[in-house]
């Protein structure tokens, strides 16, 4: 059971949509500027690899 | 969702990810946060229960503005003494584990409302006025906190007597009386929990669970485990309930029955039902043609679990014909299975009857159908012989093995098996005449 709880949320729910999974590389900072840029939110997905 | 976001991740363990974790005092994984265009909280969603769609619709809520806590914070801000919206606003602090911000804010709420009579929330197809929701939350999170107080929970529970909180209100002081509450006060309040909740097996595990910790009061405890085991699990036994009741058999000194319980047998049992769910599974899937690479993994995982189940090996065989896998079909269900099983007559000859029935595989199916005869000549084994011969085009020995069938019947199958044995002489005649 616990596994299931550490899997990465997003990635459950994107996979069950075949949704290409566009993750920012770099900083949170400047994930928030390119949201910025862009007129979008962040969504940030909080893991745990076990 | 990448029309809508930037996507962002945050492994717990990674330095950036850690750093993110603390910045924002996240508590559980998952943990969705959404941060607004300047970086500041937007909304956030603690768990994910499935399905998918049931988390983008609250996801899609989020996008909308309704009911984020960047809308409750403005509103809340405007007004701060709407109890709805101080409400709303706790219940987000709640539901990230911020007890500190959500505690406050149910106080605040039992000082705007202390008479409950602004408003309601719903609580499991039921209302619940805010004023009775925040003592209980304020109750549960002192009942879990470093100094663990019952106190509140207890007031709630004599104040509220039918609340539909009043199962987690118990539930969250059992935490407390199983582990901290002097033992006396502890069965005092398991009793009252248990005649409650009777039928629950988590209720009485729980009291069971603290009369293994104190090692006393025994017989209760098997009294309650065999409840759970023997009366309401007896159709699906659940290790986590059965473990504890060879538990209390070893502390009274009864091994025998802890090994009767939760022994060989036991185990034995539930690796049977594994492979046969695990079969199922890969039936049903392989039926509807669909998801089958993970159909063909659970068929292989079954087998290597439990290799002595040798009919597993024969749904499997079938499974991976129905997916024109011949040659796998063999691989598992072919030659090497009938030399392990030489010495299982009615193994042998299911093994014949299957490949009979393919038309495939029949040097093989024939070795094994006189095998079979060989340890144990009954009805069965020679009517399968038969059937093999007929479907080798071998009418002269068909007929042979069905007379010999024929004479080991009983009456009532011998009455049936007239049909089969003028259907061999039909063909055999017909060979005659072509000759």
């Amino acid at each position: 059971m616990k596994k299931l709880f550490v899997l990465s949320l997003l990635l459950i729910f994107l996979s069950s949509f075949g949704v290409a999974q566009n993750w920012f590389q770099g900083s949170l900072d400047d994930a928030v500027a390119k949201a910025k840029i862009e007129d979008k939110l962040v969504l940030i997905d909080f893991f745990s690899d076990g | 969702m990448n029309s809508n976001f930037v996507l962002f991740r945050a492994a717990r363990g990674d330095k950036i990810g850690d750093e993110v974790y603390k910045r924002f005092n996240i508590r559980a994984t998952p943990t969705t946060l959404m941060l607004d265009k300047d970086g500041s909280e937007y909304d956030w969603h603690v768990g994910y229960g499935p399905p998918p769609e049931k988390f983008l619709e609250t996801i899609e809520k989020s996008v909308k503005g309704i009911d984020t806590f960047k809308t409750i914070s403005e509103a809340f801000a405007k007004d701060p003494k709407n109890v709805e919206t101080v409400f709303k606003l706790a219940r987000k602090y709640d539901r990230k584990y911020d007890q500190e911000k959500a505690k406050e804010l149910y106080k605040k709420v039992l000082a705007l409302d202390p008479d409950g009579k602004k408003g309601t929330t719903d609580y499991q197809e039921e209302k619940v006025t805010f004023t009775e929701y925040a003592e209980f939350s304020i109750g549960a999170m002192s009942a879990f906190a470093r100094n663990m107080d019952p106190g509140p929970l207890q007031a709630f529970i004599k104040k509220y007597p039918e609340s539909p909180l009043m199962k987690s209100a118990f539930q969250r002081l059992s935490s407390y009386y199983g582990r901290q509450a002097p033992k006396e006060e502890a069965l005092e309040f398991f009793d009252e929990y248990t005649s409650k909740y009777p039928d629950d097996p988590y209720v009485l595990n729980s009291y069971i669970a603290r009369i293994i910790r104190d090692k006393d009061n025994i017989d209760k405890g098997i009294e309650l485990s065999e409840k759970i085991n023997k009366d309401i699990m007896k159709y699906n036994p659940d290790s986590y309930f059965v473990k504890d009741l060879a538990e209390l058999y070893m502390l009274k000194g009864e091994k025998e029955k802890a090994d009767e319980t939760f022994g060989k047998r036991f185990v034995e049992r539930q690796v049977s039902d594994l492979t046969y769910t695990l079969m199922q599974y890969a039936s049903f899937w392989v039926k509807h043609k669909t998801n089958t690479e993970n159909a063909e993994a659970m068929m292989e995982l079954a087998m290597k679990i439990d290799p002595d189940r040798w009919y597993n090996f024969r749904t499997a065989a079938q499974n991976f014909i129905k997916l024109e896998k011949h040659e796998k079909a063999q691989e598992i269900f072919g030659p090497d299975f009938v030399a392990k099983n030489q010495d299982n007559a009615s193994v042998l000859n299911s093994y014949a009857m299957f490949w009979a029935a393919q038309g495939k595989n029949l040097e093989s199916a024939l070795e094994a159908a006189k095998k079979s005869i060989e340890l144990e000549e009954a009805y069965y084994n020679w009517d399968t012989l038969s059937t093999v011969y007929q479907k080798m085009e071998k009418h002269t020995d068909a007929l042979k093995a069905a007379e010999k069938a024929y004479e080991l019947a009983d009456d009532q199958i011998k009455a049936r098996y007239k049909a089969k044995l003028e259907q061999i002489k039909k063909v055999l005649e017909k060979e005659k005449e072509k000759k």
